[in-house]
């Protein structure tokens, strides 16, 4: 139940801070699950650290890839032992993406190969910069690609759950001018003050309000109605469906809370969350070891998302990403350094799937990038651009590519 | 009803509401950044300089300033050697892995393969004995070895999380208490700059000392020194893999091949040594080749800058001159140690120039050069200028620091020096104008409450909630320096509620002196609730029951009016900023 109090208090905040339509904020939260007015949801994934897109999806029928890498090239799908599992008798997924797979055949995964970012960087901070801002090689772009569209395809229905990340920094991505919520735990996102709540509440608020800078006073609005809106919305009773388990670790058990967020009808439209540990220039591991600990990870968590959220991934597309790919040839301490083109991933109901997009640029010599790295045949902002206008229906991209033309023929097709 | 100095009046229904809950600050007095004053008054820049050089001010502490003279007091932070700081010794007294060498801490915590190779070895040895001390438990499938290494893991975690927490608590505990403020801020900012990540395997057992031995003692040196010394650490070396970056495996294993004929006919002759030809030829088995993970960092994070004018090609050179620059034992904590045998030879251009086939002088001749290029004057002073006096450095501030970084070769208590006795440093835009990152929250927090604290665990958890997990920095960029990187509806919470905890000390192993502390709070003008204001909450708390008190939150019984007080005070935008 919405109390009278908390509303107004709400009403009021909204007047006074950002001129927004008044009882907007729980119109969201009022909507039952099932209603046809539900919303279109992205769940973006970033891969930080460079992810081994050739280890993650295995061009077994390229010579060039067995060669190139002796000790940790992940063997040609088999029966006799552990391999990698096949998609279309030249591509195969490593075998610790194993719950992906069975998705890849249900046509709800579609992978992109060969896709990323055309500058030529080999640095992680600038790379990740680079795809998070959507502008390859301009670095005073200021805020995020995501934080872009919220700007500039305003809802006026939205609630300040509308973007989130999870996690205790705001990413890249979600930087700027529209609101955004970081969650940490959703579980004890209040102010912990006892008797005091009351009084601690109230005085923060004015305090904050009152503060010229714009930074604290917009985040502590923003935090004061994502407190209020949980406690009326209250996450924390949708446990996962029947049978989920969410691996541990921080990657899944946010992915939990994004699925609780969603049950719990919040408002929400884009999340972001984010996962390290692929930078593996030293023993990366082929079918077992780093980076195939990590693949396990990343793979359970993602299918666990899925089947928690059942029918609901009608609405929810899932995209991944990685600031590069990795060398074509492994180096000398069974890992890879930093290279350029990668894998992308987009799992979700209405997801085109079971089949790889993109045109392969093979992996001989003469075909590599600067002789060493798999080449670039996708520019990500066209598969950003076609998930934004496929499925969020987003009608305004212009402002959120500078110096770049969408093109919806340069779409892959996957929506 | 007057609610708010700045004048506005709300007629909303929602703020009639929450005037009527409400504490209402009194005589707020908010920030002077973007006044249009001229100039700071005196006590303002020696509060300035005390939230600047320094972790904030304690009680007394302005007024000690006022007595000795600002000047003085930048001079003597400029000469941590000179400033005596025996509490600190003592306080520090009871960490007892921040003493200890790698070397040591290998050896008290060792990682679970070299508990496995002595295991093997045991059993190679003693085959019976082996066998005999590892009998299956009954009913229990797991092998003893695998068991053993379980346990192992187990071990190892618990005791980077010792050597990670001490070496926090160490640092926490320094930037509270130290006299030697700058020199602290300095250290600070260079394990950021020459950040680590201490959960990197061997990187728990250098960390400690890369930065006890390396960074802090140099922190106001020569930048060249640092940059040299850091090249040489353990802990970068093994962070960024250096230590196993060498010459091409085909020129690698025609040295091992070559090896491995004069041990043969060693041993046909029967001469000694074997041992160490032995050790030798193992390593250059493992070694393969070429790592260009430093030599990439090495230009844009810790010298040139991204856009200092390198190239794809320069960091393969760089990566090469610097192949044999290693690890001596590692896993038993050794230290650095040239190899000419992992070392690629040959002449090597870097940054266009000629570098002469030469062993370990072309790496040291790479680092003279990059530590005195122009570019690396301009970042650096870029990055102090981020530091010490806004979020987007003034150019004129980085021009003048450059300067001298370039006039000196790179002194860096030459350019701090320039930075602080800059009139702008003074200037009234840039005061209260950075935003506390969650380490300097916490420790100005403390200082100005006047804390008292014991080494506390549960305060690096808090500062891992707010962003900053010390010493765990993944990415080689270190943590950054800008308000936008720390301010968002997640962080805020965490501060909040930290400003609450602290006050009613709720927080083990801290407590707070507000009585001390209360002249302080009003100097520096954060908000403060009136006395009818107070004393409503007070009536208020009067209301609330035992239960309240069992449950550890607020005490009311502990609640006089500093601790409402100090609790919304430390916890207001003005306590947020420096």
């Amino acid at each position: 139940m919405i109390t009278r109090r908390i509303f107004l208090k709400n009403s009021g905040l909204a007047l006074v801070g950002m001129g927004a339509v008044p009882s907007f904020v729980f119109r969201t939260v009022l909507a039952a699950p099932g209603d046809d007015q539900r919303k279109k949801i992205l769940i973006t994934v970033f891969q930080r650290g460079g992810v081994d897109g050739l280890s993650t999806v295995v061009p077994f029928g390229e010579k060039g890839y067995y060669s190139s890498r002796p000790t940790i090239a992940i063997p040609a799908p088999s029966s006799k032992r552990e391999s990698a599992l096949d998609l279309n008798g030249f591509f195969g997924l490593h075998p610790a993406l194993k719950p992906l797979h069975g998705l890849y055949k249900r046509q709800q995964l579609a992978i992109i190969h060969a896709a990323g970012s055309p500058h030529s960087t080999r640095s992680h901070f600038d790379a990740q910069d680079f795809m998070e801002s959507a502008a390859p090689g301009a670095k005073n772009t200021s805020d995020g690609w995501l934080n872009r569209y919220l700007q500039h395809n305003p809802d006026p229905e939205a609630t300040s759950f509308r973007s989130v990340a999870m996690g205790t920094t705001l990413p890249r991505s979600l930087k700027g001018e529209a609101p955004t919520i970081a969650l940490g735990n959703i579980d004890s996102f209040d102010l912990r003050a006892g008797s005091l709540q009351q009084q601690a509440r109230s005085t923060y608020e004015t305090l904050y309000d009152q503060e010229t800078n714009s930074l604290l006073s917009g985040t502590a609005q923003e935090m004061f109605q994502a407190i209020d809106l949980l406690k009326e919305a209250n996450p924390a009773q949708y446990r996962p469906a029947a049978g989920v388990q969410y691996p541990r670790g921080r990657f899944s058990q946010s992915l939990r809370q994004v699925a609780q967020l969603i049950k719990a009808d919040i408002g929400l439209e884009v999340a972001f969350l984010d996962i390290g540990g692929w930078d593996h220039h030293v023993n990366e591991g082929g079918i077992t070891g780093q980076l195939s600990n990590r693949l396990r990870e990343f793979s359970q968590g993602l299918a666990a998302l899925y089947q928690d959220l059942g029918d609901r991934m009608e609405d929810v597309l899932i995209l991944t990403m990685s600031e590069f790919g990795r060398t074509v040839r492994e180096n000398g301490n069974a890992g890879t350094d930093h290279g350029h083109a990668n894998v992308m991933f987009a799992l979700g109901g209405s997801v085109k799937g079971g089949r790889i997009y993109g045109q392969w640029p093979g992996l001989a010599s003469e075909q590599l990038y600067e002789g060493r790295d798999l080449a670039l045949t996708t520019d990500f902002r066209d598969v950003f651009s076609e998930v934004l206008v496929r499925h969020l229906g987003c009608s305004n991209t212009d402002p959120i590519f500078p110096d770049f033309q969408v093109d919806a023929n340069r779409f892959k097709g996957m929506l | 009803m007057r609610i708010s100095a700045s004048g506005k009046t709300r007629q909303t229904m929602g703020t009639f509401l929450l005037c009527l809950l409400l504490i209402i600050p009194g005589s707020a007095t908010y920030s002077r950044a973007g006044d249009e004053s001229k100039t700071l008054t005196e006590e303002e820049k020696i509060v300035h300089v005390l939230n600047r050089l320094g972790f904030g001010p304690r009680p007394g502490d302005i007024e000690k300033v006022a007595a000795m003279g600002l000047e003085a007091y930048i001079e003597q932070q400029l000469q941590p050697q000179e400033i005596p700081d025996p509490v600190m010794e003592e306080r520090l007294s009871s960490f007892k892995t921040l003493k200890m060498t790698p070397k040591e801490l290998a050896e008290f915590y060792p990682a679970p393969n070299r508990l496995r190779n002595k295991r093997q070895k045991l059993q190679a040895e003693r085959p019976d004995e082996g066998a005999r001390n590892s009998p299956q438990m009954e009913g229990e499938s797991v092998p003893e070895t695998t068991r053993e290494m379980q346990e192992a893991r187990r071990q190892m975690r618990a005791s980077l999380q010792r050597i990670r927490f001490e070496f926090s608590e160490a640092k926490i505990m320094r930037a509270v208490y130290s006299e030697r403020q700058l020199q602290e801020v300095m250290s600070d900012f260079w394990m950021n700059h020459f950040n680590v990540f201490l959960a990197k395997g061997l990187d728990r057992v250098y960390t400690t000392d890369f930065e006890e031995n390396v960074v802090r003692p140099l922190a106001l040196g020569k930048f060249e020194d640092l940059l040299m010394a850091t090249a040489k650490s353990p802990a970068m070396l093994y962070y960024l893999d250096n230590w196993i970056s060498t010459a091409p495996a085909e020129v690698m294993e025609k040295r091992v091949s070559a090896l491995r004929n004069r041990l043969r006919s060693q041993r046909r002759k029967g001469t000694g040594g074997q041992q160490a030809e032995r050790a030798l030829l193992r390593l250059l088995q493992r070694a393969k080749g070429l790592n260009e993970n430093y030599a990439r960092e090495l230009m844009e994070l810790h010298t040139l800058g991204v856009d200092g004018g390198y190239s794809q090609e320069d960091v393969i050179q760089v990566a090469k001159c610097l192949t044999g620059w290693t690890i001596r034992a590692p896993r038993q904590g050794g230290s650095f140690q040239f190899r000419p045998v992992l070392h690629e030879d040959g002449n090597k251009v870097v940054l266009g120039h000629r570098i002469r086939s030469g062993g370990i002088e072309e790496g040291e001749q790479v680092l003279r050069m990059l530590a005195n290029h122009p570019s690396t004057a301009r970042f650096i002073s870029t990055k102090l200028v981020r530091r010490f006096v806004a979020d987007d450095p003034p150019p004129d501030l980085v021009d003048a620091a450059s300067l001298t970084f370039e006039k000196t070769g790179g002194d860096l208590r030459e350019v701090l020096r320039t930075l602080f006795t800059h009139p702008h440093f003074f200037s009234p835009k840039v005061y209260q104008a950075k935003i506390k990152k969650p380490l300097e929250l916490v420790a100005s927090a403390l200082r100005a409450s006047g804390a008292e604290m014991k080494p506390a665990r549960h305060l690096v958890r808090m500062l891992a909630e707010m962003g900053e997990a010390l010493y765990l920095c993944q990415e080689p960029t270190g943590y950054p320096d800008v308000a936008s990187a720390w301010i968002n509806t997640n962080s805020l919470l965490k501060r909040l509620n930290f400003a609450l905890a602290l006050a009613s000390d709720r927080i083990p192993q801290i407590r707070v002196d507000l009585e001390s502390a209360w002249p302080l709070f009003q100097q520096l003008r954060l908000p403060e609730p009136s006395a009818q204001q107070l004393e409503q909450t007070r009536s208020l708390l009067g209301q609330v029951g035992e239960e309240e008190n069992q449950r550890g939150d607020l005490r009311p019984a502990r609640f006089p009016k500093q601790v409402i007080a100090s609790a919304f005070m430390l916890g207001s935008p003005q306590f947020q900023k420096r």
